[in-house]
């Protein structure tokens, strides 16, 4: 997780497993809050039936 | 964590590719210097605290006599819908964010937030948002007026201004979210060798539990908000019983987003607070981890007490007895809280700088607004509470001198690193003693009021409730006095003053890695990574 320096190298593998860690943990974040916005919604579009 | 020791060097200030801030307003615009984005923060904050503050003060002029005096009924319920929506999203969030921003990078030895791009992008998407929020009280029908709740079907007879409220909160939720997405993966990412999750420092900690909290209800608000869109603009009757939905849907939506939301603005004071009581009682924290995981079990209790906001709506009697006890038993972490900031000025060398005196404030005055939460949590006395002054003193106890108090304290504590200047210590004194007084002439007498039935949002009122309103009014002009100066402190402050050393207070020392950087911290810090022991 943390490596002894935080210089953004290319081509380092440490700095390439942490960048990739980055983008994953973001997308994965994103995604449960979008995940969150539309089942509160479906779940109230099915409980709102005339 | 105040065992946490360093080696090797930190802060390549002199670095061969180290380069200082643009100049201009460039900087500001484009920057993704976590320290620049920290202080628009603070700023953006402290502009719409004063804006929210002064809303709060046409409200108390209204309200110091019996009778309408200044404002049109419309306008008084405007005031009491923006105040709050300002101070919550506006002052109190955008506050914890800046002193994450600034703090986080330099406690956990990261040379920045791990997704700079979007931490500047969240921060100008706020701006948008509060600026839409603020144009909304010009449009035709006033300003959104029915409760920062914003409870259908009364907020859907909102004029012009309602669509434009509704994507203000939009633009806000999503900034938040976005937020709280760079916290967690800057925190999770880039923590300096050695930095296991149990040596991080309490505001670290409080913060990382925060920013989960914000990505699980903060989409729960939008969907909610969205779905009032939908029945103003599209016809859909979610909340409208007329068509098959239901208004009382709503409350529980709002409120399960809504107890959470408390916690997204006390457990960073909780944070701020637990990093300045060892400093100043010159001790380890007691109990750092049961610190720890009393913070994660009162975000774990936020979920499951939602409808302790909605007992006079009525619900079945098993419903009531489970919000009622899961609402009395955050009691129990909070109280290990208390009794741990306490154990830890036990037997300590304490001296009362300003940040420590707010945190003390913080202590006393936060516990007040725990212990009224307490008695509204148990239900039949709650129907005697519910929507009266009782209810306003006490959230006002939990986040004025609650929140905003250790928001002031973690100013105090960490604007000699932010600046590099010490501030005026006898004007911040004064500020504290002013502060700490009038706050209780403000919302003390608004349990009595309660007490005695007096309704809130309202305008006007019963002739046996003069008196107290007086003297609350009194109150609220001396505290908002008092904050001009705290703007002085920091101008002040900002422009110069005698040289801050490097650890700063005599009792930081070997308490953080935020101490290791010189004063004022450099542009750039922690290039190389620091190793902690």
């Amino acid at each position: 997780m943390a490596s002894g320096s935080h210089e953004m190298t290319q081509g380092d593998p440490t700095e390439e497993r942490r960048r990739r860690s980055i983008r994953r943990t973001t997308f994965l974040l994103a995604l449960v809050a979008l995940g969150i916005y539309v089942a509160f919604i479906v779940s109230s579009v099915m409980k709102a039936q005339p | 964590m105040s065992a946490t020791q360093t080696q090797g060097h930190v802060a390549a200030h002199d670095h061969h590719d180290d380069h200082g801030p643009a100049k201009g307003i460039m900087r500001w615009l484009t920057t993704t210097n976590h320290k620049d984005i920290g202080t628009m923060y603070l700023v953006f904050s402290l502009i719409m605290f004063l804006t929210g503050g002064a809303m709060a003060l046409v409200i108390r002029a209204e309200l110091f006599m019996p009778g309408m005096q200044l404002v049109d009924p419309q306008f008084f319920n405007t005031m009491t819908t923006v105040h709050a929506l300002i101070m919550v999203f506006g002052a109190v969030m955008p506050a914890t964010v800046g002193l994450g921003n600034w703090m986080i990078p330099l406690q956990i030895g990261a040379p920045d937030m791990a997704l700079p791009r979007m931490n500047n992008f969240s921060f100008w998407l706020l701006v948008a948002a509060f600026s839409l929020l603020i144009l909304s009280l010009f449009m035709p029908g006033g300003g959104p007026a029915a409760g920062w709740t914003l409870y259908p079907p009364l907020v859907l007879q909102t004029g012009d201004a309602f669509p434009l409220a509704i994507f203000a909160i939009h633009l806000a939720g999503a900034s938040s979210i976005m937020g709280a997405i760079n916290i967690i993966v800057t925190i999770m990412n880039l923590r300096a060798p050695g930095m296991t999750l149990l040596k991080m420092p309490l505001f670290v900690w409080t913060w990382l539990i925060t920013a989960y909290l914000l990505i699980a209800v903060m989409p729960v608000f939008a969907g909610a908000v969205t779905m009032l869109l939908t029945d103003h603009f599209f016809h859909t009757t979610f909340f409208s019983a007329a068509g098959g939905g239901d208004p009382v849907l709503y409350q529980h939506i709002f409120w399960f987003f809504g107890h959470p939301e408390v916690y997204i603005m006390i457990l960073p004071a909780f944070g701020i607070v637990s990093e300045i009581i060892p400093t100043f009682s010159r001790k380890k924290l007691f109990g750092y981890d049961a610190m720890v995981y009393a913070t994660a079990s009162i975000a774990f209790l936020s979920f499951i007490v939602w409808a302790h906001h909605m007992f006079t709506v009525g619900m079945p009697l098993a419903g009531e007895m489970f919000f009622m006890l899961s609402t009395m038993l955050i009691a129990v972490p909070t109280g290990v809280k208390v009794f741990n900031w306490t154990a830890t000025m036990w037997k300590g060398s304490l001296t009362f700088e300003p940040p420590m005196l707010f945190a003390l404030a913080f202590l006393f005055l936060f516990t007040i607004g725990g212990f009224s939460g307490l008695m509204m949590a148990i239900a039949p006395v709650d129907f005697q509470y519910h929507d009266t002054y009782f209810i306003v003193a006490h959230f006002h106890y939990v986040l004025v001198p609650g929140a905003v108090f250790a928001i002031m304290a973690a100013v105090y504590y960490w604007m000699p690193k932010w600046t590099g200047h010490m501030y005026d210590m006898k004007l911040a004194n004064i500020h504290f003693w002013m502060s700490a007084i009038f706050v209780n002439v403000l919302f003390f007498p608004q349990h009595f009021l309660g007490l005695a039935g007096m309704p809130r949002r309202i305008p006007d009122y019963s002739t046996q409730f003069a008196d107290w309103n007086m003297v609350s009014s009194i109150g609220a002009f001396g505290f908002g006095l008092s904050q001009l100066l705290f703007v002085y402190i920091i101008w002040k402050c900002a422009k110069g003053g005698a040289r801050a050393t490097d650890h700063v207070w005599e009792g930081a020392y070997n308490h953080g890695l935020e101490w290791t950087v010189p004063s004022p911290a450099p542009y750039h810090t922690f290039d190389e990574a620091p190793v902690v022991k």
